[in-house]
């Protein structure tokens, strides 16, 4: 069974430094279509300061229904076990509900079509849902370049010969 | 003890509150419905007219929620379940959009069986890797049951002369003039090491024969195994998803008349 991560865990790896390769923008153009699947997909590997594994996966749905994507962050551990630790997604047109607090009786755990980013908690792994179920909705983002860069900013994500922050975001294009 | 008559009507809009419907846009609605998959997204199902007809369409969400979980559920078997569910709830797939004529007066019914079917096919991921290798040999078969004519293949074939018992069978046989291609399917390390050995022993025995060894999941086996079998094998492939390339070398290579490798 996958162990579970603390809350403290998931904090120390999202704070951990995750240097992005010189080739970052070719390989999180999700136009590289992988022909596997079915909506665009891209993704990249980044290993942290720390020496842990992370995975940057896109996926964008946006042709057929516009703002539907999902910039997701992936914690690979030393067993293999993997670990969504945060989902940025776009306007899906179908609401959220967080378990975990509709379990407690908790109020407003229901919303429609917002912007909003799934979190990885320890209390959703420990009652046995998705690690991350509990969503927020978010104003950091309204398109899938944004939700990229709100990763990178919040998330100590450094560009190539930058300090974290000073990229500039244009998906496809490796000029570093 | 409750009372049914007070019971009923709180029952039925309790239940008629779970489903709502939104427009947005033209011919265009957002249907909302407590079915959701196990992150607590909920399903996308909208009301969408098109070419004078009324559909249920999730216009390519559900497949692109289920990549989230990193299964692949293009595989073989688990795209079996999936055609099995669309083929049982009337749902149409189009580029990964999955969707369902409206049948006039039964918008109801349609609406059910739809999400029924979304929901039989999202729990294709929750299919385990244990069982995904169970039927990788299967899957393997039908493949090349699709890749090489009947009357040009055996399966489970062994040496009646040499090796009446079977102990070196070979999962496909190719006959080829006087080199016949051995076919192996990988799906962990004791087949690994089968096959090496198979293939040392018919070197030992001088018969000349070419190989071809497809694995289930190449990373998965050990290195060592990878690289005796390396040693001895002709051509490899990583994994049954590569189907295009494995298709292109059965088409070009195993099959053409005067193969050689």
């Amino acid at each position: 069974m996958r162990p579970v991560l603390s809350d403290a865990q998931i904090d120390l790896l999202l704070q951990e430094r995750k240097p992005l390769p010189s080739d970052w923008r070719t390989k999180l153009d999700p136009r590289m279509r992988d022909s596997n699947s079915e909506s665009d997909h891209a993704k990249l590997h980044i290993q942290g300061a720390a020496g842990n594994r992370f995975r940057i996966h896109i996926r964008d749905n946006s042709k057929k229904t516009p703002l539907d994507f999902s910039v997701i962050l992936v914690f690979t551990d030393e067993g293999g076990n993997e670990y969504r630790l945060l989902r940025h997604n776009g306007l899906h047109p179908s609401e959220h509900t967080n378990k975990w607090e509709r379990d407690q009786g908790l109020e407003n755990v229901k919303f429609r079509k917002k912007f909003h980013i799934h979190h990885c908690t320890e209390r959703y792994q420990i009652a046995g849902y998705e690690e991350d179920g509990y969503v927020e909705p978010t104003a950091k983002f309204q398109s899938l370049e944004s939700a990229l860069v709100a990763l990178f900013d919040d998330h100590n994500f450094v560009y190539p010969g930058e300090r974290a922050g000073q990229g500039h975001l244009k998906l496809g294009t490796d000029d570093e | 003890m409750m009372n049914e008559s007070l019971l009923l009507p709180d029952f039925r809009r309790a239940i008629c509150n779970e489903i709502d419907i939104e427009q947005e846009g033209r011919d265009r609605y957002i249907v909302y419905t407590p079915f959701m998959f196990d992150d607590g997204d909920h399903f996308v199902v909208l009301l969408k007219k098109s070419d004078g007809a009324w559909y249920f369409t999730d216009e390519g969400h559900t497949f692109m929620h289920m990549g989230y979980s990193g299964v692949d559920f293009t595989s073989s078997s688990r795209w079996r379940v999936i055609e099995s569910a669309l083929q049982n709830h009337r749902i149409e797939h189009s580029d990964g959009e999955l969707r369902m004529r409206l049948v006039d007066d039964h918008a109801g019914d349609c609406l059910f069986s739809y999400i029924q079917g979304l929901s039989r096919i999202t729990n294709v991921t929750q299919i385990t890797r244990e069982f995904v290798a169970a039927t990788f040999m299967d899957d393997l078969r039908e493949l090349l049951g699709t890749l090489i004519p009947e009357n040009r293949r055996t399966f489970n074939w062994f040496d009646p002369v040499r090796d009446a018992e079977g102990n070196y069978t070979i999962d496909c046989m190719v006959p080829n003039e006087d080199r016949p291609w051995f076919i192996f399917g990988i799906g962990n390390d004791d087949k690994c090491q089968y096959a090496t050995v198979c293939c040392l022993h018919f070197e030992t025995l001088g018969v000349p024969f070419q190989s071809v060894a497809i694995f289930r999941d190449q990373p998965s086996i050990s290195r060592k195994n990878v690289a005796r079998l390396t040693d001895v094998v002709g051509k490899q492939f990583s994994s049954l998803h590569d189907t295009d390339r494995i298709r292109d070398y059965f088409g070009h290579v195993v099959l053409s008349k005067t193969s050689r490798t």
